[in-house]
């Protein structure tokens, strides 16, 4: 158990990669931090891209004396595809993998932008 | 054989479509552990139960083998059983073996496939986190969702699917699931799946400490899913819309000592049940004693 959540995706770097996707394009270390909540040190920020760069989450390019990020493209398409395909039928019954959320029903859809109406 | 072999399934059949059907006023995390055990041990019956008839039609078709066979695996009476109860039994045996073993066979695939995808941010602007269970596992993001959520909503995504990994949920799952494909159940495993979703939203509240922006989070992403193709699945409620109705009243009360209660009633019940149905008793009794 201990060793999955040492290998689950961490919160930090899940922000970072929201942060990194959030831009669109390239970013350096110092532009990600000053995005990030909560003012994380740069060299924490920078620990974590390293990871990520590691893993092949993201990809870098040289730029002077830093790195700039990018998230890397998944140059194998067809087997997120794939997977994707798989993973949609996560929600179904029979299904040891639990999504976030399922699919909702359009009855389901227009009851829950009136809970939402309500609450705001 | 007598009317009471199947009376102990019988019995975890009631029971586990009751369970389906009746919302039980605990605490998610209660409510879980009763449903599972519940499906799990119903599950185990209706194996055992079939098994023990189709053994005793064999040793009725065949009584030379059957002197071969430990006693205990025999009903007492030395009557034979009837075709009509035993050609059934057979079949019903064999075709569940089969449907468990489909359905093992099934999530390893699942599994196999989430997980040669954990650590990598799966391409599709969907929004979607699977907790995928088990060594090399982890949460699985889209970069949908890594676009789409704020940070504080991250969070909370990684708090609810941390909560499934933690408990270790795919368990419950599985029983659940097994019950379903084995017997009708499948609001039993229904009123299941939405506890266990429930228990992680309640672990995420507890988190990030604010029941308000959790049941937000959820709403997004809900609202974010593309509509399912053809045609819609009209049986299917997704449980979103009570887990944001749930999240957004107060908090559920710990049942620090229904629960328990509950619990283990339920546990010894079934557990009892499931016992007399594979013939434990007999089963012990055949044993040499070892003291």
């Amino acid at each position: 158990m201990r060793d999955v959540s040492r290998r689950a995706l961490g919160q930090l770097e899940a922000e970072v990669l929201a942060a990194l996707a959030g831009l669109g394009g390239d970013a350096g270390t110092a532009e990600l931090t000053a995005r990030l909540d909560g003012e994380p040190a740069y060299t924490t920020v920078g620990t974590i891209l390293y990871r990520l760069y590691r893993k092949g989450i993201v990809t870098r390019v040289r730029d002077g004396r830093q790195y700039r990020y990018r998230l890397a493209v998944d140059e194998s398409a067809l087997v997120a595809d794939r997977m994707r395909d798989q993973l949609r039928h996560a929600s179904d019954p029979g299904s040891v993998l639990s999504r976030f959320v399922r699919t909702l029903t359009p009855e389901e859809e227009r009851k829950l932008r009136e809970l939402l109406g309500g609450a705001e | 054989m007598t009317w009471f072999t199947v009376l102990p399934f019988a019995l975890m059949a009631a029971l586990s479509a009751v369970l389906g059907r009746v919302r039980l006023p605990l605490h998610p995390v209660w409510c879980a552990r009763v449903l599972a055990t519940t499906a799990g041990m119903t599950a185990v019956a209706a194996l055992g139960t079939g098994f023990f008839v189709a053994v005793n039609y064999a040793a009725t078709l065949a009584p030379a083998a059957a002197a071969r066979l430990p006693e205990w695996a025999l009903f007492g009476d030395d009557r034979p059983v009837p075709d009509v109860v035993g050609v059934p039994a057979v079949l019903l045996s064999a075709a569940g073996l089969a449907v468990a073993g489909r359905t093992a066979v099934r999530w390893v695939r699942e599994l196999r496939a989430a997980r040669d995808g954990a650590g990598r941010v799966l391409e599709t602007g969907v929004p979607m986190a699977v907790a995928v269970p088990g060594r090399g596992g982890g949460v699985l993001v889209s970069r949908g969702l890594l676009r789409g959520l704020a940070a504080e909503e991250l969070r909370v995504v990684f708090e609810h699917e941390g909560s499934h990994l933690r408990h270790r949920h795919h368990r419950y799952l599985a029983a659940g699931a097994v019950a379903a494909a084995l017997l009708p159940l499948r609001r039993l495993d229904g009123a299941l799946r939405l506890a266990v979703e429930r228990w992680a939203d309640e672990d995420a509240a507890e988190a990030v400490g604010d029941r308000a922006l959790v049941a937000r989070t959820i709403a997004k992403v809900a609202l974010a899913q593309p509509a399912a193709p053809g045609p819609a699945p009209g049986f299917a409620d997704s449980g979103v819309v009570r887990r944001v109705e749930a999240l957004l009243g107060a908090p559920p009360a710990r049942n620090a000592v229904a629960g328990p209660l509950l619990f283990l009633g339920d546990a010894l019940l079934t557990g009892s049940l499931a016992a007399v149905a594979l013939q434990l008793d007999h089963a012990l009794a055949a044993l040499p004693p070892v003291w």
